[in-house]
């Protein structure tokens, strides 16, 4: 043991072998200021969107109850109207743009995993063990979550569970890793001033002195490259990123050049000019089953039958609402249809009672759906039968879908065949 | 106590505490995953110590050993002091991050998905991705040219006293 600690194998493990001059206490502790922040960001709008499917109404759930501890549920509010556009524009632009940074935290205490002997006590053992679950941690959230936006599923378990109670794991151990590091910030901030180092140029770029397991190189290179360089470089990365994906979820302007976005540029939507998430096709709804036979049953104290005439006759309500992706992406256009408020009234709702929404789809996780009474009882809430003045496509959801303001996307129920009221 | 702790532990009863709440969090965590039918064990082991084990062995060494070639390959003009280096580590680490970000979509690699999905063909990424690239790199290039233009020029304000005092 005496002869491994003080003989370091040739390469990485030894210290001389790091040379970089911008590697030190304080570039790591300007990183993770910065990362922690935009990292708190991503979880809390994660967390915010596993609240806004209402899991705690009928089958809402995806994520499985039992075992759930539900510390964040709430009625999800009706509005804004653009309220989760805005949770899930944060929770993916931001957990986009955050990779660059991401890497360069990395990068910056990289020298660490070869610390030399791998284990000189219990205490480095486990932080080693916890750091396993920060950085595994860190790569499997962010892996699955980029992969699921670009709709790739290379693994075998459900991604929405494993990204849920992965988010578990990695704030967990994030949130020990941070207290545990605070003083290494706070003196590092004490010695060198917390943006003093952002002054020097290359020319001046100083290497922060070198302590044994330390950060700062026993034997730094020249410098290339300045301290506020590298997060100039982080900087740049960043925004590239944001530029060719950003524009899906804010609209505008920027949308028509989010070019490397899956519902950027050109890839908005071949049918009625905006996009399709799941065709008709995919949800085997034939034109047979929207046909003439077609009747819209509403379930209540007082239950019927309605066909598509019969709801063209009915009062006609019109909202401009946004649909907001749990993806990330959005489209905001005005939609035409019965307010759900007059449709629970005829079906005799009473208190404490919510909507379930049923659609022709017969398999699927959100075939069906439960609304909760707040949603329901909102004027803006309708069964859209149209869209900008023309029948819903088929693929929007003809004959008569669901649009419900700040509601994740996925509950707006295409194809609607039943609405049943259930206790919620 | 806290001396005990230090000398057989490592670090204060603090830290151990600190360790074991993110253990136990993790392990209540992976069972919950686990327990779900879908959910095949081994895959998900896979990607969470996977995802750690590429960046660590595979990224990190690959782009530490690109850049080492370029610092060493790369001569910066003898008298004019502009960074060469940056100029391709900026464009490469635009570039590269989107890539490393995007490939799924650049690749194609969930096309039939996105079609089934989307119900149209998705536009050609690769070839958006390639002309990006071009672009950082034709824009560093020219911040590069720009650079060493002006680096070439006298210093104004030296020139400028010195012209005084010959006057």
């Amino acid at each position: 043991m005496t002869l491994l600690r003080e003989q370091p194998p040739p390469g990485p493990t030894r210290d001389s072998f790091w040379k970089s001059p911008v590697r030190g206490p304080w570039m790591t502790a300007i990183l993770g200021s910065l990362l922690l922040p935009l990292v708190v960001i991503v979880g809390f709008t994660g967390f915010m969107s596993h609240a806004a499917y209402n899991p705690d109404l009928g089958s809402n759930q995806v994520v499985p109850r039992e075992g759930d501890l539900d510390l964040l549920l709430f009625d999800w509010p009706t509005g804004p109207t653009w309220l989760y556009a805005l949770n899930q524009g944060l929770h993916t632009i931001v957990g986009i743009v955050v990779v660059p940074l991401i890497l360069a935290k990395l990068w910056s205490v990289f020298p660490k995993l070869f610390a030399w002997p791998p284990v000189r006590s219990p205490a480095q053992a486990l932080e080693r063990l916890s750091l396993l679950l920060l950085v595994g941690g860190a790569a499997f959230m962010w892996a699955t979550g980029l992969l699921n936006m670009q709709l790739y599923y290379p693994w075998s378990f459900n991604f929405v569970v494993a990204h849920y109670y992965g988010s578990w794991v990695f704030l967990g151990a994030l949130t020990v890793h941070v207290l545990t590091k605070l003083r290494v910030v706070r003196t590092a901030y004490a010695e060198r001033g917390v943006l003093k180092p952002l002054m020097d140029d290359v020319a001046h770029t100083v290497p922060e002195p070198h302590n044994p397991n330390g950060l700062a190189p026993l034997s730094p290179g020249e410098p290339t490259i300045s301290r506020r360089g590298v997060l100039g470089l982080v900087g740049a990365a960043s925004a590239g990123l944001f530029l060719v994906t950003a524009g899906q979820s804010i609209g505008g302007p920027l949308r028509s050049i989010a070019v490397l976005a899956p519902r950027g540029r050109g890839a908005g939507g071949s049918d009625q000019g905006f996009p399709v998430n799941k065709t008709a096709e995919l949800a085997q709804i034939t034109p047979a089953k929207v046909g003439p036979d077609y009747r819209l049953k509403l379930t209540g104290a007082a239950s019927s039958e309605l066909t598509r005439d019969q709801l063209t006759r009915m009062a006609q309500h019109t909202e401009t609402l946004t649909i907001a992706c749990v993806e990330g992406w959005t489209t905001r256009q005005t939609w035409t249809g019965i307010r759900l408020m007059d449709l629970a009234r005829m079906a005799g709702i009473q208190d404490g009672q919510g909507m379930q929404v049923i659609s022709l789809q017969e398999k699927g996780t959100f075939r069906q759906t439960t609304l909760s009474r707040d949603q329901v009882m909102n004027p803006k809430s309708l069964l859209a039968l149209q869209v900008n003045g023309e029948d819903l496509s088929l693929d929007h959801g003809f004959p008569a879908r669901i649009i419900v303001p700040a509601q994740p996307g996925v509950h707006n129920t295409k194809w609607v065949t039943e609405l049943k009221l259930v206790d919620a | 106590m806290i001396s005990l702790s230090k000398r057989v532990y490592g670090e204060s009863p603090l830290h151990l505490l600190g360790q074991l709440v993110t253990l136990a969090i993790a392990a209540y965590a992976f069972l919950q995953v686990v327990e779900v039918a879908s959910t095949d064990t081994l895959s998900l082991v896979i990607w969470f110590v996977g995802g750690a084990l590429l960046h660590d062995l595979l990224f990190v060494p690959v782009y530490l050993v690109l850049d080492l070639v370029a610092r060493r390959g790369i001569r910066d003009h003898a008298r004019r002091r502009v960074r060469a280096v940056n100029h391709i580590r900026f464009p490469a680490a635009i570039s590269g991050v989107m890539f490393l970000t995007l490939f799924p979509l650049i690749l194609g690699r969930a096309e039939p998905n996105y079609v089934r999905t989307a119900g149209l063909q998705p536009p050609d990424y690769l070839g958006r991705w390639l002309l990006v690239t071009a672009a950082v790199f034709g824009i560093s290039a020219l911040a590069y040219a720009v650079r060493l233009r002006r680096a070439a020029k006298p210093e104004a304000p030296v020139a400028t006293r010195a012209d005084v005092s010959a006057v």
